[in-house]
């Protein structure tokens, strides 16, 4: 064979397969770390309904002498989640916290001084937003979780992903706990 | 006979300077009269000199030629500076700044003095860069590479950072387009100049292209973000209106209020309102409407199989097309290719070229050709 066409095919094969191999690494990289970003934005979400807890017991813990017990409980748990370090937990307390402040609001009916509170009703509309941006941030976890999950199972990626030892990653289900609807309780 | 062609070397006087120049001389029929006149001036006086006079006459017309070329050229670029200059001040957009012009010219002074110099090597340098400048990633390439790797965001809840947002587009203040004078988001106007072959096929060299967008709101059915529109690409956005006079192309590309759209960028605070902008360390910023960046991730997968597997096929192909065949006892035998390690003889570049010459010359082989044959 003319020694400049097996040079030409040669350099050709080569420029092609390192190429390749960066594209697909440099896919699998973002990929990763979009995941981790969606998780970490998520977390920015919770640490903010945390901080606005404070604020939330000032105003109603007047009103609503009664549920003292409830807002114990509320100022344990967002201490518990403001010390906690791992991923697992967080999620744990921070649906707990959901479900406590979520009680709050439901049994504000039986306040009506409360329910004309203005900084109250800031107070529920911040949670309301919080919540829906929580809901979507998790949906948006999942969809990067499953871009992950696609692109490393995918060919040729999948070489390249079992070589950097990547794993399949957990989508955020709803527990059984959440799923579980006990009425109101105080 | 040369007082003849005197007078037909006068069209071409008449027509380059009295046409073309437009130099007001009259009577205008002056070199039909002025040439043989000359001519035959010169041959009463002095006989040897008239056919020196004749050439004189007729290498004028090319000086002329060649001048008047010039001044059309400055003439036709004062002209289109003219237009950019009352474009740019219609729209309020920042001219070009002199430098850069400056830099632009020499640049590309520079670049068609080397490849002038580089003779034959003109082709590998014009070849690699085409491959390079295939290979740099295009702010449309990073676009349809971003979208495919990043989920949409909702709007009420973007995060900080890269996003991709889809909704539909709402004006807040309009910009008047340079065609028909429509009302819109923003544009993006392209003047071509067209030039025409021996067949009469048309070809179209950009002359002139701006961008003008005002801030605009893109909303989804969770909230609506404004958007910040410097440097911001326009991807596939539909041509709106286009027509063709006095030898240019005029063409305008138009963001409207109602149009659907996915957008990539930097979602960042302005005001403490999350707004989008340009991102600067991925370097993009794009709109695209949704059906055609859909319509691409639907065909893209399969373009992509159909490249592996032509790629694979040919390469196939070519190991079969390079391996000996030969017919042994009524069968085709296929061998193994034979690859030659040229390295070992190759101790410095003029060894390569040496085996190149002789690829090139059998009649010279020394016994690496008839190893390769």
């Amino acid at each position: 064979m003319n020694p400049l066409i097996s040079y030409t095919i040669i350099g050709v094969l080569i420029v092609g397969v390192i190429g390749t191999i960066i594209s697909i690494y440099n896919r699998l990289v973002m990929l990763k770390f979009n995941v981790e970003k969606a998780f970490a934005n998520i977390d920015v979400l919770l640490k903010q309904r945390a901080d606005e807890i404070p604020n939330l017991i000032l105003v109603v813990k007047e009103s609503m002498q009664y549920e003292e017990s409830v807002l114990t409980k509320l100022t344990s748990l967002r201490t518990q989640f403001l010390n906690s370090t791992k991923s697992d937990e967080k999620i744990t307390l921070s649906n707990e916290i959901s479900n406590v402040v979520k009680s709050i609001f439901a049994v504000t009916e039986n306040y009506p001084e409360l329910k004309a509170n203005k900084n109250f009703l800031r107070l529920q509309a911040r949670a309301s937003e919080i919540e829906d941006a929580i809901s979507d941030r998790r949906e948006f976890f999942n969809e990067s979780v499953n871009m992950y999950n696609i692109g490393i199972h995918e060919f040729p990626n999948l070489i390249l992903a079992n070589i950097l030892a990547y794993k399949d990653k957990s989508l955020l289900v709803i527990t059984e706990q959440e799923k579980k609807y006990d009425g109101i309780k105080f | 006979m040369l007082m003849l062609f005197g007078a037909g070397i006068a069209i071409f006087h008449s027509a380059l300077i009295l046409a073309v120049l437009e130099v007001n001389i009259k009577p205008g029929w002056i070199f039909f009269a002025l040439n043989p006149a000359l001519i035959g001036i010169t041959f009463l006086v002095n006989r040897q000199y008239t056919f020196l006079i004749f050439v004189l006459l007729f290498v004028s017309v090319f000086i002329i030629g060649f001048y008047t070329m010039i001044k059309l050229s400055i003439k036709g670029y004062k002209k289109d500076a003219i237009e950019t200059r009352k474009f740019n001040k219609r729209y309020d957009i920042a001219p070009t700044p002199l430098w850069k012009k400056i830099l632009r010219t020499l640049i590309g002074f520079t670049v068609i003095a080397l490849l002038f110099s580089s003779g034959i090597y003109a082709f590998v340098i014009i070849f690699a860069y085409i491959i390079i400048e295939k290979l740099l990633p295009s702010s449309t390439n990073q676009f349809l590479k971003l979208q495919a790797t990043l989920p949409t965001s909702r709007i009420r809840s973007v995060a900080m950072g890269l996003v991709e947002v889809e909704g539909t587009l709402k004006m807040i203040e309009p910009v008047i387009a340079p065609i028909k004078k429509k009302e819109c988001i923003g544009f993006v106007y392209h003047i071509d100049k067209v030039s025409k072959n021996s067949d009469g096929d048309k070809s179209y060299s950009n002359v002139f292209t701006k961008t003008k967008v005002k801030p605009f709101i893109i909303k989804d059915k969770t909230g609506e973000m404004k958007v910040i529109p410097d440097k911001l690409d326009f991807i596939w956005i539909a041509e709106e209106d286009r027509y063709e006079r006095s030898g240019k192309r005029y063409t305008q590309y138009l963001l409207k209020e109602g149009d659907e759209v996915l957008m990539m960028g930097k979602a960042g605070l302005e005001n403490n309102t999350p707004v989008l902008m340009h991102e600067s360390i991925k370097n993009v910023f794009a709109i695209s409407p949704t059906a055609k960046v859909l319509h691409y991730n639907i065909y893209k997968p399969l373009l992509n199989s159909f490249v592996t597997f032509s790629a694979l096929f040919a390469f196939i192909s070519a190991l079969i097309l390079v391996s000996p065949v030969s017919i042994k006892n009524d069968l085709i035998v296929i061998e193994k290719p034979i690859f030659i390690n040229y390295w070992k003889d190759i101790h410095q570049f003029s060894d390569l070229i040496k085996i190149f010459e002789q690829q090139g010359n059998p009649a010279s082989s020394d016994g690496i050709i008839e190893s390769v044959e």
